[in-house]
């Protein structure tokens, strides 16, 4: 199995908004370094589509879960580097627990014989 | 929190686009870069990068969409679409904006009008927990009464008021300014603050008595904005006064209808000198409930032992003064709160809402000519619009981008109405009124008209959108349309006809409710009032100073109306205290004896007090009886006159004469004194030319009814008789004018609504007329091919002629018969504000009529003439 070309209307409403929360549990990061991020949790299995993925970060900057800060990048250039906020870290708990619950009904459902 | 992010990033757009752009390129090289890495060359890596990443632009769209209210930008858009659009037309944005606004600037100045007399209450805090009273038979009471009952009384709070006529010297020509005298307590009663200076009370009296407190309108307009006006001394009657204070504008006197004094003046000042006599009935009284007061019981019982002890305490001075009325006072003031008003108030709120009609339907027919045009400017580009349809516009969208541009207009338009309005509103109240009395009107600029202009835009965006935006709902395929210059969906009977018609429908009922208020005019003036108005002569004078007592006020009138007499074109001088048809009254109860012992029967009756001879000079018919007769003045009055209504009333068997009335007045002695009635004399209208003849008891006027309007008769020219009486009586002291001109005032309210309704219909019919015309002239260009192939084929410019004035006139005649049904179908609702006229009167609905159609042939002449000029040869190029 190659990598997934993740798009928004393919998933389950609101999971890139996880990924890339959970992406940035482990400090700030810029959108490439997200979708990295991504990639490797995933195994290499999860590429995020920059249309999505820059569409969720400025749902995520509406909301307030995640601040946006320019920083240099490691080659020297600006970059936006986008932090959690508190309220992201506990968006991203409940929505994790919600999310798990479902995907566990719908594995229930496709296990079922 | 998230509308301020929102509108954060909306305010700062600019650098969100390019920060946007910055950070996926940055991404995108990022791609690159990990693309060389994992051993692609460089333009190899820049094509995967490319493939990778996608759409540039649909990313960052989609990144934008989370951050704008979609539909917030797409109407700002349309707006300013419809903005360049319109730019470009600069002559349709004129027409149409014209139409908006004469039809706005109108209708808004008549709405201020309608707002400023009927929906404005009066100032006053709490101006529910005010009453009206009557202590006592009359309407008044004394100065001493007054303070016995509102300055002694524990528990009730009342001030006392009376207005007063004073002369005012501007520059060379004396003027008449309407003066309230009110009580010391009266602007603290009511609750009212100055907007400069301070109002006076009680302190401020013991110092300095004449003292004068000036409405916003006067300090304005008559003494021109004197910015250094507290202080200032102004001249009244003769009485040097200082003003004190200036009323906040806007300011609302008791009488209601944007009807205001223009000063007011303390009770006890030089104009109206304190009477220490208990019978001299002058001040009308105001009270305030007490909070805990919850209904006028408390109040009335409370004046009512007052009243009580007063009526003991002076028997000869003060009757029946434990009997205690109150009304409550109308928000509207006291002119709609006045007993017997109720009819009057309807016939108001009628009068106001017809107009209120009468607007909406002339904004209509101007909007429909902005419609018109809306509509020949979307037939014109419908291949703009198909393209846009095809390329995937929504119709929606479409509808919206259409109704931008009415809603343009209509701002553009009704703001020039506006502006156009407030002109004419400050024309209109610096128009001196037609009568003497400079009553004031205010007609402010507030939050009602503001809601009303509102109104209106959002009425003319909606009438004049809507038709266009049919239109381009039935442009269906971009086929069709590319393929024919033709305008696609044009029906036999376009919009515009359809647009026009109804045009002319509105403009016929505005047209004959018009012509029917007109008719009605001419027929109250022309009213037979019961009395002669071009032979009589009125002289007011102004005697009241200090010094003077009644008897010798007297004097001098008998000696003016012996010198009066001497001249030789009079023919009769008679004096009463009342002027009819000038606004003023009497009214008072009164008690008919029935002549057992049973209660006496009351009724409600105006009054006047006359000399002998009055009927003469008024040429009032005498039915039976007898007139009174000089020695009937000086004694105790015991004799009475009525009219016949008061006969017909109140001894329906017909025997009226020697029957006993009892005077309402206080101040005769006897409580027993019942006046015999002598005579009975023919109806004449009393307050209102419309009325019907009220009961009305002549009485002869006694010494202390003083001073009288001397009343004289000629049968010769009365202006050259003005300036002799002038003479006569040393004209500095008196006004002299004809009895007709003190009535101007009573036919002024509906001269001025004739006038207003005149201006609307007017208006209306030449909005109209303009519409035809552009649709006349634009069906002219339409059909200039097939007019081509006509004239090549040989028919005559008279059959052309024919053939294009048939197709206005078709349009117009639709219109008046709808119209005309229209009108026959409501204007019944009118008939209570028409005196004198059917409301299906045949002339009011012909002339309009006709007036319209021969407009309306002349409108559809020109273009037709236009088409009969058409060359073959251009027509089929047109082609």
């Amino acid at each position: 199995m190659g990598s997934i070309e993740l798009n928004n209307h393919e998933l389950p409403a609101g999971s890139v908004d996880l990924l890339a929360l959970k992406a940035l549990l482990s400090g700030p990061r810029h959108g490439y370094g997200i979708a990295q991020r991504i990639r490797e949790l995933s195994g290499d299995v999860l590429a995020l589509g920059e249309s999505s993925l820059y569409t969720s970060l400025q749902r995520l900057l509406l909301n307030g879960w995640v601040t946006a800060e320019w920083g240099a990048s490691e080659n020297n250039r600006r970059a936006r580097y986008y932090t959690l906020t508190a309220e992201g870290r506990k968006h991203l708990e409940v929505q994790t627990e919600e999310f798990g619950f479902v995907l566990s009904a719908i594995q229930r459902v496709l296990g079922s014989a | 929190m998230r509308l301020l992010r929102r509108l954060r990033i909306w305010l700062q757009r600019d650098r969100f686009e390019s920060e946007l752009a910055e950070e996926l390129a940055h991404h995108r090289e990022l791609v690159e870069k990990e693309q060389v890495e994992a051993g692609l060359s460089p333009d190899e890596a820049k094509r995967a990068a490319a493939r990778q990443f996608g759409n540039a632009t649909t990313a960052s769209e989609s990144a934008r969409s989370i951050w704008v209210w979609d539909s917030l930008d797409n109407i700002l858009q349309d707006i300013r679409y419809a903005w360049r659009g319109l730019a470009r037309n600069p002559s349709l944005v004129a027409l149409a904006c014209l139409s908006l606004a004469l039809s706005t600037g109108f209708g808004t100045t008549l709405f201020s009008i309608v707002n400023a007399v009927i929906l404005q209450p009066i100032t006053a805090s709490q101006p529910e927990s005010l009453v009206r009273f009557w202590v006592g038979p009359s309407n008044r009471i004394s100065w001493l009464n007054y303070k016995d009952i509102c300055e002694d009384t524990p528990g009730v709070a009342c001030a006392g008021y009376r207005m007063e006529e004073a002369s005012w010297q501007e520059k060379d020509e004396p003027l008449r300014v309407q003066v309230q005298a009110v009580t010391a307590n009266y602007f603290e009663l009511l609750g009212v603050q100055a907007a400069q200076g301070r109002l006076f009370d009680a302190r401020m009296l013991k110092e300095s008595p004449d003292t004068v407190v000036v409405t916003h309108a006067f300090w304005q307009r008559r003494l021109e904005g004197d910015p250094a006006v507290i202080g200032r001394k102004i001249i009244l009657s003769g009485n040097p006064y200082i003003i004190t204070a200036v009323l906040p504008q806007g300011f609302r006197s008791l009488f209601g209808m944007g009807i205001s004094p223009a000063l007011y003046v303390p009770v006890g000042s030089a104009l109206r000198p304190l009477s220490e006599d208990r019978s001299r009935t002058q001040y009308e009284l105001l009270g305030r409930l007490q909070p805990g007061d919850e209904n006028p019981v408390s109040f009335r019982s409370r004046i009512q032992a007052r009243g009580q002890y007063l009526e003991q305490t002076y028997p000869a001075t003060n009757r029946e003064m434990s009997r205690v009325q109150t009304w409550p006072m109308s928000r509207f003031g006291l002119l709609m709160s006045a007993q017997g008003e109720q009819k009057m108030m309807q016939g108001l709120l009628i009068f106001a809402g017809m107009l209120l009609i009468f607007i909406l339907l002339l904004a209509a027919v101007a909007c429909m000519n902005v419609a018109g045009l809306l509509i020949a400017r979307a037939l014109s580009r419908q291949r703009e619009i198909a393209i846009r349809l095809s390329l995937g516009c929504s119709r929606w969208r479409l509808t919206r981008l259409l109704f931008a541009e009415s809603f343009l207009l209509a701002l553009l338009g009704v703001s020039a109405g506006a502006a156009l309005s407030v002109w004419l509103a400050r024309a209109l109240v610096a128009t001196p009124l037609p009568f003497p009395v400079p009553l004031e009107l205010e007609i402010p600029i507030d939050g009602y008209l503001l809601v009303y202009l509102s109104c209106v835009t959002a009425f003319s965006t909606i009438v004049a959108g809507v038709a266009p935006a049919i239109q381009g709902w039935r442009i269906n395929g971009i086929g069709e349309s590319i393929r024919t210059h033709r305008p696609v969906g044009f029906r036999r009977f376009p919009a515009r006809a359809i647009l026009t018609t109804s045009q002319v429908a509105l403009s016929t009922v505005l047209l004959v409710a018009t012509m029917l208020f007109l008719r009605s005019l001419w027929a109250s003036t022309q009213v037979n009032p019961g009395f002669e108005m071009d032979r009589v002569l009125t002289v007011e004078m102004n005697l009241q100073s200090t010094q003077v007592t009644a008897e010798e006020v007297d004097q001098q009138q008998r000696a003016i109306l012996t010198r009066l007499r001497g001249l030789p074109q009079v023919s009769a001088v008679s004096a009463a205290d009342i002027v009819p048809l000038s606004m003023n009254s009497n009214v008072t109860s009164l008690e008919v004896d029935s002549g057992s012992a049973e209660q006496p029967a009351r009724a409600k009756v105006n009054n006047n007090y006359i000399l002998p001879d009055y009927f003469r000079v008024m040429g009032i018919r005498r039915i039976s009886g007898r007139d009174f007769e000089e020695q009937d003045q000086g004694k105790s009055e015991k004799y009475a006159i009525v009219n016949e209504a008061f006969a017909r009333r109140l001894f329906p068997d017909g025997t009226t004469l020697g029957k006993r009335i009892r005077r309402p007045r206080p101040e005769v002695e006897q409580q027993e004194a019942w006046a015999e009635i002598i005579g009975v004399v023919a109806d004449s209208r009393y307050l209102t030319l419309g009325e019907d003849p009220l009961p009305l008891v002549y009485w002869p006027a006694g010494p202390s009814v003083r001073p009288l309007t001397i009343h004289v008769r000629t049968e010769s020219d009365v202006a050259a008789l003005t300036k002799q009486v002038r003479d006569v009586v040393d004209g500095g002291r008196a006004r002299v004018q004809p009895l007709r001109s003190v009535m101007a005032i009573a036919l002024f309210p509906a001269q001025a609504a004739a006038v207003l309704l005149a201006s609307l219909g007017v208006i209306a019919w030449a909005l109209t007329i303009a519409g035809l015309y552009g649709v006349v002239g634009y069906s002219v260009t339409r059909r200039i091919p097939e007019i081509g192939v006509r004239m090549a084929l040989g028919a005559s410019p008279g059959r052309i002629l024919a053939l294009v004035m048939r197709e206005g006139l078709r349009i117009v005649a639709i219109g008046l018969a709808i119209g005309l049904a229209a009108a026959a179908a409501g204007t019944p609702v009118l008939s209570m504000l028409l005196s004198g006229v059917n409301p299906r009167d045949l002339v009011s609905f012909s002339v309009p009529a006709i007036a319209l159609l021969l407009t309306a042939a002349a409108a559809a002449y020109g273009p037709a003439r236009r088409g009969t000029r058409v060359a073959p040869t251009q027509a089929l190029r047109a082609e």
